[in-house]
């Protein structure tokens, strides 16, 4: 029953009914979209960045949601996936800001001790730390199927909070090494993860 | 920005830094073509799908509050139309007959400008101060206003043609076109300016069904007194937007 493939197209449509409001400006609907994504939201969030300021960047994202809405075109791929490339967006405008205002080290961040962790070379803890993110056991078996470099780089980067030029200095490796796994590891991923409607 | 540097670009664009003029041009070009949109999208679809199978941590209630109410009178994208009404035919022939025949073109040159600002706003991608921006270009005198007009054809009221707007100190470019036939199946417009004796990629023009087309396109270098020349030309749908492929279909030189 957990199956991502399983996301049905009944609450595709719902989503895209609900999207069709928004543009119309029906507050309402984005209080549905709210309760439907919210929660999603903000675990992401918190893995980057500490409560206050992933409630902060929650509210951002909604309110950038309404006013950009517009800009979201069904014919080019799914809410989800336009939605979520706007979350990162704002996540990553945010992060310069807040890291100037923090005087502890990067690895204070709730999301990036645990990947860390994982650098030392125990795998499990990454592997735990997948198990956490993610509900979906289709999901989280496609991922351990990843290469432990590719894995890791997309942990850290899309669902960790660190840039890449951040992972390639703790890793000791140029930049483009890090850019190359993550696209290897989105492509290797394509693979795995069920076609979506 | 051509496919190979939008290539180089992607996981970062993937990944939310990139900023600025970059992130605009990157996004012009992924508007223009479809490998690169395509290309794209297959890896946004895969982070979309982590994303929805992410386990809900609920916020705090007062969260949700806040963003209704911050919404509540935030205005969304402006949707906005500025239209003028076509004189109807019985008009043109009316005056016809009381103007002297230079007078006459006057008032025709007259009218098709005022066509000229008939256009749809739609789904302007601004808040408001981009909004403001648009008016003030399109109205200000101190705005330039170049006419593209089809080379070497003979004035014709009737004929597709297009505007370009801009301003010294402005951070957006305006091109408006007017009376265009849908471009030929499987073809584009596709908008081009000169600077510095190099041409560039403006945008894709995509007339209404009334033949009426608005492309709005930010710019941050403030480097429009530059501009040496626009023009539209026909390309492939999809097409990598790196050079013009096609003859010039409407155009403008600076003399
Ligand atoms: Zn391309």
């Amino acid at each position: 029953m957990d199956s991502i493939s399983a996301i049905n197209s009944q609450e595709q449509q719902a989503i895209e009914e609900l999207v069709k409001r928004v543009r119309l400006g029906d507050t309402q609907a984005l209080g549905a979209l709210y309760d439907r994504y919210a929660g999603r939201v903000y675990a992401f969030l918190l893995r980057a960045v500490q409560r206050e300021l992933a409630e902060e960047l929650l509210q951002d994202v909604f309110v950038a949601l309404w006013q950009k809405v517009y800009l979201y075109d069904p014919q080019r791929g799914s809410f989800n996936a336009w939605f979520f490339t706007l979350v990162r967006h704002r996540l990553y405008d945010a992060l310069p800001k807040y890291q100037k205002h923090q005087s502890e080290d990067l690895l204070s961040v709730p999301g990036v001790v645990e990947s860390v962790a994982e650098l030392a070379g125990d795998r499990s803890d990454l592997e735990d730390q997948v198990l956490r993110l993610f509900r979906d056991e289709e999901l989280r078996r496609a991922v351990n199927h990843l290469p432990p470099d590719q894995r890791q780089t997309i942990m850290m980067t899309y669902f960790g909070g660190l840039s890449h030029r951040e992972l390639a200095e703790k890793l000791n490796l140029p930049v483009s090494t890090i850019k190359g796994r993550a696209r290897l590891g989105l492509q290797r991923l394509r693979q795995l993860l069920p076609e979506q409607s | 920005m051509n496919c190979d540097e939008v290539a180089g670009l992607e996981e970062n664009y993937l990944l939310g830094d990139l900023k600025g003029e970059e992130m605009r041009e990157f996004e012009r070009h992924l508007k223009a073509c479809l490998i690169c949109a395509k290309r794209l999208s297959g890896y946004q679809e895969v982070l979309g799908l982590m994303f929805g199978a992410i386990k809900p941590v609920a916020p705090a209630p007062h969260v949700r509050n806040a963003v209704l109410e911050r919404v509540d009178d935030l205005p969304q994208s402006p949707v906005v139309t500025l239209e003028r009404r076509r004189p109807s035919k019985n008009t043109w022939s009316g005056w016809g007959r009381v103007l002297s025949p230079v007078a006459a073109m006057l008032v025709v040159g007259l009218t098709v400008a005022t066509v000229f600002l008939s256009f749809q706003l739609q789904q302007v991608k601004t808040e408001q101060a981009q909004m403001q921006q648009v008016l003030d270009l399109t109205s200000s005198p101190g705005s330039w206003i170049w006419p593209l007009t089809q080379p070497d054809v003979p004035f014709d009221a009737t004929a597709p043609r297009a505007r370009m707007y801009a301003r010294p100190d402005s951070s957006l470019y305006l091109l408006t076109a007017t009376q265009l036939q849908p471009p030929p199946e499987g073809q584009v417009y596709r908008a081009w300016y000169i600077m510095n004796a190099t041409v560039d990629y403006l945008g894709d023009v995509q007339p209404d069904q009334k033949g009426n087309a608005f492309l709005q396109v930010p710019t941050t270098g403030h480097q429009a007194a530059y501009i040496t020349g626009c023009f539209i030309t026909k390309e492939k749908a999809g097409s990598p937007p790196d050079q013009p492929t096609g003859p010039k279909f409407l155009a403008w030189k600076k003399n």
